[in-house]
């Protein structure tokens, strides 16, 4: 199957030049965004809580159980 | 013409610029919206004594600019076809056919994640889901639901404008107060004088555009008694904000030389034959007028919040302490 594109205008291919290189901006100030909150919390978090925002880095696993010597 | 006429009858004028998508946005109303979600934030931290991150402050607040103008997209997206119809509104991008319709929804869907996921990384998941609630209510409750239904969509429907000084409050406390609720009640009781005054001098092209405004299907008289009812309930509540200390003499008298002068022109508004049709260019004017001096009611309000709370400028009313 092929698929027709339609010619563009000069006009228009700046235009979608244009376009392309705000939304490249957009998405690199969401990423910068991202990781300026992500930085800052970070900064912010106290480990020592169970139910901060950040993974504490303490897995609540079960300590395994000791093998009983007294049986036979 | 149908919504889908409006996307077949799209002739692609000219090749759409970043400005277009601005438009698209409702930049002037993102304007008054981040005003106050900022007066929201700013008075919070100074009442609560709760700290912000400036930085996370400042992403919140860009945050509050992003839904808004997620919802304006969503909203020019579903309105198309009855803003073809309206002089107004004829020139805004998706009729003129700058933007398809197509890409002002995605433009509005993708912006209001964005925005709501700016608002949790960088407050709290209350404010974000407030921010969501706002979006929701504008661009589904208000756009869809009740605009082409109910002659009182600008009175449901102002909550939406209501919105942003209690997420700028959330944003820095976590939860919300009685100081929170009194300035969306501000908002919420301005937004309806403030829409109607407009509607007297633009009921026409509601009419020809089939959105039932309060003039159109109540006629004129009726809308002049519901801006004077609504003025005079904001009056006390635009005064309260001192009862709670939440206003100090600055804001009190703010507050009481507009609500005086707006309450002036509603009942100016009242005798006048503003919004018949043999109405004159003087009645024209003094709705307008209204419309006008209600932006500067509720910006003065609250610059006046921000100027004493941001500024240092309290000064507590001793009589309500």
């Amino acid at each position: 199957m092929t698929v027709e594109v339609p010619e563009l205008s000069a006009a228009e291919r700046a235009a979608q030049k244009k376009r392309n290189v705000w939304l490249a901006l957009a998405l690199l100030a969401f990423v910068v965004l991202v990781g300026v909150t992500t930085v800052i919390r970070i900064q912010g978090t106290d480990y020592s809580k169970s139910d901060g925002f950040y993974f504490d880095g303490k897995l609540q696993t079960k300590s395994p159980s000791k093998p009983d010597d007294s049986t036979p | 013409m149908d919504q889908a006429g409006v996307l077949s009858e799209a002739n692609m004028a000219r090749p759409a610029a970043a400005g277009d998508y601005l438009e698209l946005m409702k930049p002037r109303i993102i304007m008054l919206v981040v005003f106050t979600a900022l007066v929201g934030l700013v008075v919070a931290e100074s009442v609560t004594g709760v700290g912000m991150n400036p930085v996370m402050a400042g992403i919140s607040i860009l945050a509050v600019a992003l839904g808004s103008g997620a919802a304006g997209a969503i909203n020019m997206w579903y309105d198309a076809d009855i803003d073809a119809i309206m002089t107004r509104t004829a020139t805004r991008p998706v009729p003129a056919g700058t933007i398809p319709r197509a890409e002002a929804l995605t433009l509005g869907i993708v912006m209001s994640a964005v925005s709501i996921l700016l608002m949790w990384l960088s407050s709290n998941i209350l404010a974000a889901c407030l921010l969501a609630i706002s979006i929701a209510y504008y661009g589904w409750f208000y756009t869809m639901l009740l605009k082409r239904r109910t002659p009182q969509n600008i009175v449901i429907g102002g909550a939406a404008g209501a919105f942003p000084p209690v997420i700028g409050w959330a944003a820095v406390t976590g939860n919300l107060t009685l100081d929170a609720w009194i300035l969306f009640a501000i908002i919420f009781f301005w937004t309806p004088p403030h829409f109607w005054a407009l509607s007297l001098v633009a009921h026409k092209e509601y009419e020809k555009a089939g959105v039932p405004m309060l003039p159109v299907t109540h006629g004129a008289k009726n809308t002049r008694w519901h801006v004077l009812a609504y003025t005079a309930l904001l009056a006390p509540i635009a005064i309260s904000p001192v009862f709670t200390q939440l206003g100090g003499w600055l804001y009190l008298a703010t507050s009481a030389v507009l609500s005086a002068g707006f309450m002036g022109f509603a009942v100016k508004l009242f005798f006048s034959r503003a919004g018949e049709a043999d109405a004159g260019a003087s009645e024209r004017k003094l709705a307008m007028s209204m419309f006008a001096f209600s932006i500067l009611f509720l910006f003065a309000l609250f610059a006046a919040l921000l100027i004493e709370h941001g500024l240092g400028a309290y000064i507590p009313v001793e009589a309500f302490k």
